[in-house]
């Protein structure tokens, strides 16, 4: 018995939380092979005079001319050049410290109550594997500014959509209200992308009160979506954004949403085959996927319009949807955490091997 | 009790498959989508030899057909559907190869690397461009493959019947003495490449085929939908892997 417990203490606490810390160590390690390039070097600068970036002077005036230039990503360039200006150490670990933080939130969004430390190990881990354009999004300062940060503000944001829509009678405290709407208002401004995913989730989880619950939507959920709402539309009516130098003007990231998209698929099949079903929760995430990825589609259509970090927040609402669907086939069915465990080592090996690539320089 | 209210109060085209719409509407479109893959398989055969060629992309489709439908033979296809399931993950999953390089394939001097012309890397270059990407195994394969194989043995007992097949272990001891190889001999990596994808799409599509005789508790025309958008997406991916090559 004692050797049963041993063994379970070992697979639940020892052998993921090794995994997190050899992750961690790794993805630190490749950020700091990962050196500033390309935009890193423009953004060094004064954009209104050109000259050297020394003080936050320089930083607010080079996003006011952004502003008024550049389009709205007003939010994410003071962070980007503030990270800039510190240096590449500090920004090395506030990145690594941003990964750790979107993993462990993807396990929240998940309603995962035990095995968080495997959850965030697999969430980790799969955000390389998913993601297609893992180095622009995920180590690239560039990228990781406008891309990556904005997942905390919108996965803060979801989780308590999601947490409204599976606890009937949860009534939340006034403060979460107040810091769920400023992460919707923040996620909304930082990225034209994310915003679209976040009024997305707004606009599922009205359909789903409408017509499904039968029920009002609660005045917190209204706030919530149009402080996101509100940011959006700051991002948008940025004077910048209708000109050709706009940054909506470009497309950083592919295609490549595919592999995530499908594994969520699979595992609703998979859900609904085995004589599971879906919770509320599962079917919002399932229709802001839909929505996003038609998004992504439309955009596709759009020559030279890009809301770049669509694919990026596309690929981290899929994440969360699978280990969700994963977590509820495991309490399920308890026979099935082997191959979720699988799973873990097949995506283990698969980050090993583009961050290895990575850091040799083969990529 | 949430979520009993709300399984209570679900849409009726949720529970009720709506068989005339599927008749009239998404079959059709379904065989037209094959029919526009069927096309561009043969767009892509043709193209892989510099330009379009109709000889060439009549060569290639047969091929597609006569390999697909013997692996289906293989597999005791038991209806169309089948088969249509199987051929949409072959499309998804499966890397592609010219009919140009099959018919190098037939060489062995070459697939064993006795070639000067090999020795001397001027097939490098070929050999690179007909690689299917390492990653896309390790990033969707095998992840699917693992998901559906857990879900087949999800309501296995210690029955020998619900066991994982023998044939499976063989399949996949094939595998990996494929991997091995391609690692000492370079001139058959797309050969190689192209024999682990298939052996995988085939136990995926096999082991599918059984996950769907599962006892359900949901209503038949709810799993279908989902069934349904699963194989989409797949469909899609397939689609735009051919786009992208």
């Amino acid at each position: 018995m004692e050797s049963k417990e041993e063994k379970s203490f070992f697979l639940t606490r020892v052998l993921p939380a090794c995994l997190i810390v050899f992750q961690v160590v790794l993805i630190y390690y490749v950020q700091t092979r990962v050196t500033f390039m390309l935009e890193d070097f423009d953004y060094a600068k004064n954009m209104k005079t050109g000259g050297e970036l020394s003080s936050l002077r320089d930083v607010f005036q080079s996003q006011a001319w952004i502003f008024r230039n550049a389009g709205g990503s007003v939010l994410a360039g003071t962070c980007y050049q503030i990270l800039l200006l510190i240096g590449e150490g500090f920004s090395n670990f506030i990145n690594v410290l941003m990964m750790l933080l979107v993993a462990v939130l993807i396990c929240y969004a998940t309603g995962a109550r035990h095995q968080r430390l495997f959850f965030v190990s697999l969430s980790l881990a799969l955000m390389l594997c998913l993601n297609t354009d893992w180095l622009a999004s995920c180590f690239w300062q560039f990228g990781v500014t406008n891309y990556f940060y904005p997942s905390v503000f919108l996965l803060i944001y979801l989780r308590f959509f999601l947490r409204t829509m599976d606890e009937y009678d949860w009534k939340p405290k006034t403060y979460r209200i107040a810091y769920v709407c400023a992460a919707g208002f923040l996620a909304g401004w930082w990225n034209g992308g994310v915003g679209i995913v976040c009024m997305g989730i707004f606009l599922g989880s009205l359909l789903m009160h409408r017509f499904i619950l039968q029920k009002k939507l609660p005045f917190y959920l209204l706030l919530a979506g149009l402080c996101a709402l509100a940011g959006f539309v700051l991002y948008i009516i940025a004077p910048g954004n209708f000109k050709d130098s706009s940054v909506m003007r470009g497309i950083y990231l592919n295609v490549g949403i595919f592999p995530a998209v499908v594994l969520s698929l699979v595992m609703i099949a998979i859900l609904l085959r085995a004589g599971g079903f879906l919770k509320p929760s599962q079917i919002l995430m399932l229709l802001s996927l839909g929505g996003a990825v038609a998004f992504c589609f439309l955009l596709l259509l759009l020559p030279g319009v890009a809301a770049n970090g669509l694919l990026l927040a596309t690929v981290i609402l899929s994440l969360c949807l699978f280990l969700s669907l994963i977590y509820r086939m495991n309490r399920h069915f308890p026979g099935h955490w082997k191959y979720a465990y699988v799973l873990q080592g097949v995506a283990l090996l698969y980050s090993l091997l583009i961050l290895a690539g990575q850091s040799v320089g083969v990529y | 009790m949430w979520e009993s209210r709300f399984r209570d109060k679900r849409p009726k085209f949720l529970t009720q498959l709506p068989t005339e719409y599927f008749a009239k509407v998404l079959a059709p479109l379904y065989l037209l989508f094959f029919v526009t893959v069927y096309c561009l398989k043969m767009w892509q055969f043709g193209n892989d030899t510099g330009s379009f060629q109709l000889v060439e992309g009549l060569w290639g489709a047969t091929i597609f057909e006569i390999v697909t439908m013997a692996i289906c033979l293989i597999n005791k296809c038991r209806s169309v559907t089948n088969y249509f399931r199987f051929l949409i993950f072959y499309l998804a999953f499966v890397p592609h190869l010219s009919l140009a390089y099959m018919e190098k394939l037939l060489d062995f001097s070459y697939i064993f690397a006795m070639r000067e012309d090999f020795v001397n890397h001027k097939w490098s270059g070929l050999i690179a461009l007909w690689t299917a990407d390492w990653s896309h195994y390790l990033q969707i394969l095998i992840p699917v493959l693992i998901l559906v194989i857990g879900a087949r043995q999800m309501n296995s007992s210690n029955d020998r019947e619900h066991r994982i097949p023998v044939r499976y272990f063989v399949l996949l001891a094939i595998v990996a003495v494929l991997l091995v190889l391609m690692i000492f001999f370079s001139g058959i990596i797309n050969l190689a490449q192209y024999a682990v994808a298939v052996i995988l799409v085939y136990i995926v599509s096999d082991a599918w085929d059984q996950v769907r005789d599962l006892p359900s508790f949901e209503p038949v025309a709810l799993i279908s939908w989902a069934e349904i958008l699963m194989f989409v997406a797949i469909f899609c991916k397939g689609v735009m892997e051919i786009f992208e090559r």
